[in-house]
């Protein structure tokens, strides 16, 4: 566990009601200085909620958050002024241009007048936007309107970053070029940012905070929710020689394997015999069966292709845990109309 | 609050919409002027042939003053629609609860510009009577304190129409509440001439009765707070209404 020094963000019990509606239910996390945080789940999950608890752009219901040392209900100048936000679809002054809307963006922060072209020019040209400064934010691309979003959260230098769904919108190559820009970026800020890209999240987020109706379901490092959920572990092996059968049995004897399936059988140019691949299903450590192929490989004059281990993806990941959580949900809701019914006819009887 | 009123002057002076609406205020005050003073020829003519005496500062002025009064009730909406719909309709009012400002910064800042074109309209609207004063003797003081009731009214229906913009994202709608607004206020004018109790408070409330005195150049600290109270109240109900975010979401 992270010093508390150490940690920029820690949110304890945040809880978001509107009216009877709960739109965030009693979640707590914490970011430490210089971490990436990916905030992922389905459409209505409390992601932009929780993001704008942080924001102070309205406080919550209840419990409370501290960013970088103010707290989002006492002190929420404090923390507007350590926090670059960049909302979902990157409202701007089109009428203004890049340059004039910096202007704007560093008075409303109130950076003072001596610094303010140096931070102006600072922040156009961490955001590759030198080129665009004097047109009209109307008239330039979707990639470059992103980029004066990122470019107005950035300007103060705030030490947390918070972007919600910062790619959307983009063409492969400016999601690709702007991941990168969220990559430097995060080498001098802590970043939070939602998205329902889960590679992206995958590529540049260090951990990963998955909600589902409100709820935190899961906080981790993607490798670790990966492993976490794999209910089996797996080699994919992969080697050329004449004898399926008899490579099925010869992997079955090694200590440590339960089970060996074929799944792919296909011809490689040049090679005299074909490329097989095999699924093993492993009881323990994959390392001891790794080395124990090697040498089987070797004795029995197999060409070992490849070997890997079989991961689950952050997407197969979410979409277990997601699922899991709404069996959960309609579970309880199921029990809770079930002792109702329960109650009312004991009460007739 | 000086970031916000920058960003809105830029927005009004890069637009059409200041432009053609100080014009067109402008071009209406001209023609009322033009009635006015050709009112006032006939009725001099008619006093220097043995009729009732006539002084272009009991008579020329006041009209003007009001008539001015009476044309900003139908431009304050069509300039104050966009302060808060625009921002709505874009999300970027959004973004700005994110800055380090307060609502009241924010209300101030928009409130304020708005005020710079009414300023600037009300600064326009003076050369006329400036041109009348080279031909003939006028009391200043009777024009200072009717343009600073004309003045004081505009910040009202200006703090009003702000309000209203607060209301909607659209900017058709605000201007509709906008009218609707000073219509009521409008409307109150005639209570004032009922002598009931109801009369009495309601007619009170009416903006343009509250002109009667300060057009004819009588200083009347009880109007000036009347418009005052006014703007501040509208203010507030808006900061008010922007606050309810943090509970609506």
């Amino acid at each position: 566990m992270a010093e508390s020094a150490d940690l920029i963000i820690q949110a304890k019990g945040l809880t978001k009601k509107f009216g009877k509606r709960i739109a965030v239910n009693d979640i707590s996390f914490s970011v430490q200085k210089g971490e990436i945080l990916g905030f992922l789940g389905p459409n209505a999950a409390g992601k932009t909620t929780t993001m704008k608890m942080l924001t102070c752009f309205y406080p919550p219901t209840e419990g409370t958050a501290i960013v970088n040392g103010y707290d989002v209900v006492s002190d929420s100048y404090g923390v507007r002024r350590s926090i670059g936000y960049m909302p979902e679809n990157v409202p701007l002054y089109v009428d203004m241009t890049v340059e004039e809307y910096l202007y704007f963006v560093a008075k409303a922060k109130s950076i003072p007048p001596a610094d303010i072209k140096g931070a102006i020019s600072k922040a156009l040209e961490r955001c590759n936007l030198t080129n665009v400064s004097n047109q009209l934010i109307a008239t330039i691309s979707r990639g470059y309107k992103q980029r004066v979003g990122l470019a107005q959260a950035i300007i103060n230098d705030p030490p947390v970053l918070i972007l919600d769904e910062p790619s959307v919108g983009l063409d492969p190559a400016q999601i690709k070029d702007f991941r990168e820009l969220i990559v430097e970026l995060g080498k001098s800020s802590t970043v939070i940012l939602s998205t329902h890209i889960l590679s992206e999240a995958q590529l540049i987020c260090g951990r990963v905070c998955i909600l589902d109706h409100g709820s935190i379901i899961a906080v981790d490092t993607p490798s670790n929710l990966s492993d976490r959920l794999q209910k089996s572990t797996a080699l994919s092996v992969q080697l050329l020689a004449s004898e399926t059968d008899k490579v099925v049995e010869d992997l079955k004897k090694l200590e440590g394997v339960s089970g060996v399936e074929e799944v792919k059988r296909e011809s490689l140019s040049g090679c005299e015999h074909p490329l097989l691949s095999f699924k093993v299903e492993i009881a323990k450590t994959d390392l001891l069966v790794r080395k124990a192929i090697n040498v089987l490989a070797v004795e029995k004059d197999w060409t070992l292709y490849s070997m890997q281990a079989d991961r689950l993806s952050l997407e197969d990941v979410f979409i277990n845990l997601v699922k899991e959580h709404e069996e959960e949900i309609s579970e309880e809701s199921t029990s809770e109309a079930e002792i109702d019914l329960q109650k009312e006819t004991e009460g007739e009887g | 609050m000086g970031a916000i009123f920058y960003r809105e002057i830029k927005a009004y002076f890069s637009s059409l919409l200041a432009w053609s609406l100080v014009a067109a205020f402008l071009v209406v005050i001209g023609m009322f002027m033009c009635i006015g003073i050709a009112y006032y020829a006939d009725i001099s003519a008619s006093s220097m042939q043995g009729g009732a005496p006539c002084n272009i500062n009991t008579v020329l002025i006041p009209g003007v003053v009001q008539s001015i009064a009476y044309i900003f009730m139908f431009f304050a909406p069509l300039l104050t629609m966009r302060s808060f719909s625009e921002d709505k309709s874009r999300g970027t009012l959004d973004l700005l609860f994110t800055y380090p400002i307060s609502d009241w910064e924010i209300v101030l800042g928009k409130f304020f510009a708005v005020l710079m074109v009414v300023i600037m309209m009300l600064a326009f609207s003076s050369l006329g009577l400036l041109f009348v004063g080279t031909y003939c003797t006028i009391e200043w003081p009777v024009i200072l304190c009717g343009y600073l009731g004309i003045f004081l009214m505009c910040a009202s229906l200006t703090a009003m129409g702000v309000f209203a913009s607060s209301l909607s994202s659209s900017q058709l709608i605000s201007a509709s509440m906008s009218y609707g607004l000073t219509f009521v206020l409008w409307l109150l004018t005639y209570y004032d001439q009922k002598e009931s109790h109801t009369g009495l408070v309601f007619g009170k409330l009416s903006v343009l009765s509250h002109m009667e005195y300060l057009s004819k150049g009588v200083f009347n600290s009880q109007d000036v707070c009347y418009y005052i109270a006014l703007t501040f109240f509208f203010l507030y109900l808006t900061v008010r209404f922007l606050e309810s975010r943090k509970w609506k979401g």
